[in-house]
């Protein structure tokens, strides 16, 4: 092969194995999925309940902090995932000692965020950190911007499936740009109270 | 194969890339003895044997010095690439490491490839190739800007979304893969392993100034690479190791820095200033033959 076309051959490999990088999630899943074919009518029919719901969502969805803009940013780990594998994440980020060794003190807040959410709204990336001012060192950060937040859920406690049913209430019509959970801890480490948010596009 | 679908964080990645670059060079150490017994039974345990191999770790050591402190720019860049300009962010697992790997090989590769083929790439790498030895003590045998070429040849790695920790680890695998094939204890291993992987065979062709020999097998981990991009020759007449002018010296410093001494002793001593711009972008071989025309 000359050099040329043996660059261009690289150029293929490239894409390719990037592509079984990239899609490899989507590979996996499109297997365990696949004799599921009822799952699909359920996300159908899920659908269909969530253009229902928006409207009601729509109105009862407050502004936040409408006049102060105030800005959090916070830091910790992220990662690109399946949604259902959150819980995954949060173990790892409970076990990262590294984060929690730059922790200044016992931390008030956690903060989630779903963001670049697939089409299906099966896949995003996931961000769970603690507010900078905690810490006394942080690399990257995430920053959000309360005045662009709309209230899903006001301050309570909530099981993990009420956290999922208030996803319902987000306006899919909108372009998303992430949700936002917001978890309230006592003694540092559980979680007391949570609040749900959406930040559109 | 669940294993290779657990997300990693960052941490993991690094701990594990550390791991291996500490646990390696221990086991490298362990090999080089095997080998410098198998010399003295073999009667081949000569004095320029151990000077070279002194010279090697010596390299060894400037190079680990230098790198201490480009090390966090290397990184660095790396870092802010992906963070400001990656096209995705790939998640962190198993898979993603194995397609990393792949990739990370292919772009040793055309890194290899390219410090073969012009002068300013050759006069850092002639340090390795400058041994007329072949042994592990060669394979630590570095040239003062052997970490800066791989920077351009892998960043574009981290543009398409692969995370630096997890290309600073395919980056080790396949250099502990090529440390390992600076050997002539090993003669040639089963056949589908020599089809498919770069061997100690493979290499020593690699290292070889025989006329069939030069210019070939740049592969790390596949040879793959080397016999569909027509870069390819099996070892069949015995090889005779090191460069053109040989470099006659185990002082360390001499050898560290003979690559670039000679460059500028060409440059200045050129003719005409085509001439010097063919010694910056023409492969070594080409300074060689007008030399010796
Ligand atoms: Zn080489």
């Amino acid at each position: 092969m000359n050099l040329f076309n043996s660059i261009l051959t690289s150029i293929v490999i490239v894409v390719i194995f990037w592509a079984c990088a990239f899609f490899q999630t989507s590979i996996a899943h499109a297997i365990q999925h696949k004799e599921v074919g009822a799952s699909l009518e359920l996300s159908k029919k899920a659908n269909a309940e969530k253009v229902k719901v928006h409207k009601t969502a729509l109105d009862n969805a407050e502004l936040v902090n409408e006049s102060i803009t105030k800005i959090i940013n916070f830091s910790g780990i992220k990662q690109r995932i399946y949604l259902e594998d959150t819980p995954q994440l949060w173990q790892r980020f409970n076990s990262d000692t590294k984060i929690h060794k730059l922790l200044k003190q016992q931390p008030k807040q956690i903060f989630v965020t779903y963001s670049a959410l697939s089409k299906d709204f099966k896949q995003a990336d996931v961000a769970i950190g603690y507010n900078v001012i905690e810490l006394s060192k942080f690399d990257s950060h995430h920053t959000i911007e309360m005045h662009r937040l709309k209230r899903l859920l006001a301050k309570g406690k909530y099981s993990d499936s009420a956290l999922t049913d208030a996803w319902k209430s987000i306006d899919y019509n909108k372009a998303i740009d992430y949700v936002l959970e917001v978890h309230d801890l006592s003694n540092g480490t559980d979680i007391e109270s949570t609040q749900l948010f959406v930040a559109y596009k | 194969m669940e294993f290779l679908s657990q997300i990693l964080t960052p941490d993991d990645v690094w701990g594990l890339e550390a791991w291996i670059d500490d646990w390696f060079f221990v086991i490298a150490i362990a090999l080089f003895l095997i080998e410098c017994v198998r010399y003295v039974i073999k009667k081949k345990f000569t004095k320029d044997f151990f000077g070279d191999s002194v010279a090697n770790f010596v390299t060894l050591g400037l190079f680990i010095l230098i790198v201490a402190t480009v090390g966090a720019t290397y990184a660095g860049v790396f870092i802010f690439t992906y963070e400001q300009f990656s096209l995705v962010q790939l998640p962190i697992n198993g898979w993603t490491i194995l397609c990393c790997i792949i990739l990370a090989d292919l772009a040793y590769y055309w890194e290899h490839r390219f410090l073969h083929m012009n002068g300013f790439g050759w006069a850092t790498h002639t340090v390795h190739h400058s041994s007329p030895h072949f042994n592990i003590s060669v394979a630590y045998r570095h040239g003062p800007m052997d970490w800066f070429f791989p920077l351009f040849f892998h960043l574009p790695l981290a543009l398409i979304g692969f995370h630096p920790f997890v290309i600073f680890l395919a980056e080790i695998v396949v250099q502990v893969f090529q440390t390992l094939l600076h050997t002539e204890t090993v003669k040639k291993l089963p056949r589908p392993i020599e089809a498919i992987f770069n061997t100690p065979s493979h290499h020593r062709v690699h290292h070889a100034t025989n006329k069939q020999y030069l210019d070939k097998n740049y592969a790390g981990i596949f040879i793959i690479w080397d016999k569909m991009f027509g870069t390819f020759a099996e070892e069949k007449e015995p090889v005779n190791y090191g460069i053109y002018p040989k470099l006659n010296s185990v002082n360390p410093i001499k050898v560290f820095f003979s690559g670039y001494v000679k460059l500028c002793q060409r440059l200045w001593n050129a003719p005409s200033w085509g001439y010097r711009w063919n010694l910056l972008v023409k492969s070594p071989t080409w300074a060689w033959q007008q030399e010796n025309k």
